[in-house]
C-alpha cells in the first residue's frame, strides 16, 4: 500500500563532503528510485532536485520523516547543514563509510591542516590555483569557501545521529533494504529497529560471507598488492596480502576479497569491536612467522621486524575507514593543526 | 617507589615470571621508579594490540610489557605473540609521531626482579628526555622534508 500523498513521509538526502560514491549508489537503484519518489514526498534531494539550503531553512524541527546524510564532515558548511538537517529531521540516519566512520578523508589528520593546504595548493604537480585556498575572484565578485575544519569527523561526532548505514558505498541489494525497511516502517507495516542500530549490514565479518578457504595463518612477510598474483581459492591472507575482513562488518557479500582484492575495511569494525584497526593489526600480528621460540632472541627480534617490514603503511591499509574514531586519533594532540 | 609519578609507565607483567619477578622486587625492597603502575595479566600473550593503545588514549606514556624469556612461556609461546605485537604496534604508532621507546618488551626469569626494576627506571628516565605522549601530524614532513613524492622543484 502506498500511502496518499498528504501523509507520505517525507524525505531528504544530502551529501557533505565525499566522492559520490554514495550517490551514485542511490543512482544504481535505477528504476527502484521512481518507487522512493511514489513513497515519498521528497522535500530535499541535491542530487535528483536543484535543492538549496533555503529549502530547508524554514522548515520546523523534525517536520522530515527521513533525513540521510552521505559524507564526513570536513568543512563549516557540512557542519552547518549537519545541525540544519538533525534539527529538521526526525530520522537521522548516517549513510555510507564517511558519514558513519570518517572514512579515507579522516586520513588527511595524519598531517596538520597547513600541510594538507600547502601540499593540495601549492606543492602539487598540477597545482594552478589562486593565492588564498579560500577565496577565489571572478567577475561575479569573490567567492569564499568554507574553512576547512581542524579535523574530519563523522557526523555523529558533531549531532546525534539515529541509525547508520555502512559502507563504500553501501552495496545497492543492502540500501534497497534499508529503503523498505522505512517505507513499511511508515506505511504502519513492520517495526524499525532499536535507535543507534547499524542497518544494511549482519553481525558476523566479511569473512562470514568469503568464498575463500579459511586462513592456514603463516606468513614470513607481508605484502603490497601489485606484487602478489593471489591464489584463486587461498585466503589472501596467507599470500601477505592485508586483507581487513577479519576486523570488518559484513554485509557486503564480500566482492572485493572474492575478485581478488583485500578486504580495505569500509563497513567498519562489528559491534563489539572498539577500534577496527587495531584489532586488525593483533590479527596481522598472530599470523606473522617468526621462527620458534627456541630460536635466539635478537634473532626473534629481527625475524619480527622483517615480516612486519612488509607493510609500509600500517595507518592507511588498517585505518583507511575508521581513523576519525579511532584510538590513535584519540591521543593527546599538540597544537598547531588549525588553519 | 622513588621520584616523580610522571612520565606514567603502565606495566602489563605475566603472572608467571614477570609478576613473581616483580614481587621479589618488593620482599628485597629494592627501590624502583615511581612511574610505574605494574598490572598482573596471566600471560603477555593476552596484552592485545587495543590494550595497548587504550592504554596510550588513556593517558600512559610507555607501555612496559614483561614475559617470561623465548622458549620458558607458560602458554607456549604467548611471549612471541606479544614480540610480533610490539614489532607492528610500533609502526602503526610511528605514523603518529609515538616513538618507538614507549612500548617497550622486556623478558624475565621468576629471579630477574632486579631487571624489571632496572627496564622501569630506565624508561622512566629516557620518556622523561622524550616528554608527555603527544599525536604529532608532522611526521610526513620530518619523513619528506622535500614535500614528498609529487612535488615540484622550485613549486
Amino acid at each position: 500500500m502506498i500511502a496518499s500523498p498528504a501523509t507520505k513521509p517525507r524525505l531528504a538526502v544530502y551529501w557533505t563532503t565525499g566522492c559520490g560514491g554514495c550517490d551514485a549508489a542511490f543512482l544504481d537503484l535505477g528504476e527502484r528510485l521512481l518507487e522512493i519518489e511514489k513513497s515519498f514526498e521528497v522535500v530535499f534531494f541535491p542530487l535528483l532536485v536543484d535543492h538549496k539550503r533555503e529549502d530547508l531553512d524554514g522548515l520546523p524541527d523534525g517536520s522530515i520523516d527521513l533525513g540521510l546524510i552521505t559524507g564526513a564532515l570536513r568543512n563549516t558548511e557540512d557542519v552547518d547543514m549537519a545541525q540544519l538537517l538533525r534539527r529538521t529531521s526526525d530520522t537521522l540516519v548516517a549513510f555510507g563509510a564517511c558519514a558513519q566512520l570518517g572514512s579515507v578523508l579522516a586520513l588527511a589528520d595524519l598531517v596538520s591542516v597547513t600541510t594538507l593546504l600547502r601540499t593540495v595548493y601549492r606543492e602539487g604537480p598540477s597545482s594552478r590555483y589562486p593565492r588564498s585556498p579560500y577565496e577565489l575572484a571572478g567577475e561575479g565578485g569573490v567567492l569564499r569557501l568554507p574553512d576547512l575544519t581542524r579535523s574530519v569527523q563523522p557526523v555523529e561526532a558533531v549531532v546525534p545521529v539515529d541509525y547508520s548505514v555502512p559502507g563504500c558505498p553501501p552495496e545497492v541489494a543492502r540500501l534497497w533494504e534499508v529503503f523498505q525497511l522505512f517505507m513499511g516502517a511508515f506505511d504502519g507495516r513492520t517495526q524499525l529497529p532499536e535507535r543507534g542500530s547499524v542497518l544494511g549490514a549482519t553481525g558476523a565479518t566479511v569473512c562470514e560471507d568469503c568464498p575463500r578457504l579459511p586462513p592456514e595463518g603463516r606468513v614470513s612477510r607481508f605484502r603490497r598488492i601489485h606484487t602478489v598474483h593471489p591464489d584463486a581459492e587461498r585466503c589472501l591472507l596467507d599470500d601477505g596480502l592485508v586483507c581487513s575482513g577479519p576486523a570488518t562488518r559484513g554485509g557486503c557479500g564480500a566482492p572485493c576479497p572474492a575478485a581478488g582484492a583485500a578486504c580495505g575495511g569500509c563497513y567498519g569494525a562489528p559491534s563489539e569491536v572498539e577500534d577496527q584497526g587495531a584489532r586488525m593489526l593483533g590479527a596481522l600480528a598472530a599470523m606473522a612467522e617468526i621462527g620458534t621460540p627456541e630460536a635466539d632472541e635478537m634473532e626473534l627480534q629481527s625475524q619480527a621486524e622483517e615480516a612486519m617490514a612488509g607493510l609500509v603503511d600500517p595507518v592507511g591499509s588498517l585505518y583507511r575507514y575508521c581513523f576519525a574514531r579511532s584510538l590513535l586519533a584519540r591521543l593527546r594532540q599538540t597544537g598547531g593543526g588549525a588553519p | 617507589m622513588v621520584g616523580s609519578t610522571k612520565p606514567l609507565i603502565v606495566g602489563f607483567l605475566c603472572t608467571w615470571c614477570a609478576y613473581r619477578a616483580a614481587d621479589l622486587v618488593g620482599t628485597t625492597r629494592r627501590p624502583y621508579t615511581a612511574s610505574l603502575r605494574p598490572l598482573r595479566v596471566v600471560c603477555t600473550g593476552r596484552v592485545g594490540t587495543e590494550l595497548v593503545m587504550r592504554t596510550f588514549a588513556a593517558g600512559a606514556d610507555g607501555v612496559l610489557i614483561v614475559g617470561c624469556h623465548p622458549g620458558e612461556c607458560h602458554r607456549v609461546d604467548g611471549n612471541l605473540k606479544a614480540l610480533r605485537r610490539v614489532a607492528l604496534l610500533r609502526l602503526a604508532l610511528a605514523q603518529v609521531g609515538v616513538e618507538a621507546e614507549r612500548i617497550q618488551l622486556v623478558w624475565s626469569a621468576a629471579s630477574e626482579g632486579g631487571a624489571i626494576a632496572e627496564a622501569a627506571d630506565q624508561m622512566a628516565e629516557t620518556l622523561r628526555g622524550l616528554g608527555p605522549l603527544v599525536r604529532r601530524t608532522d611526521v610526513f614532513e620530518a619523513l619528506h622534508p622535500d614535500g614528498g613524492p609529487g612535488a615540484l622543484e622550485g613549486a
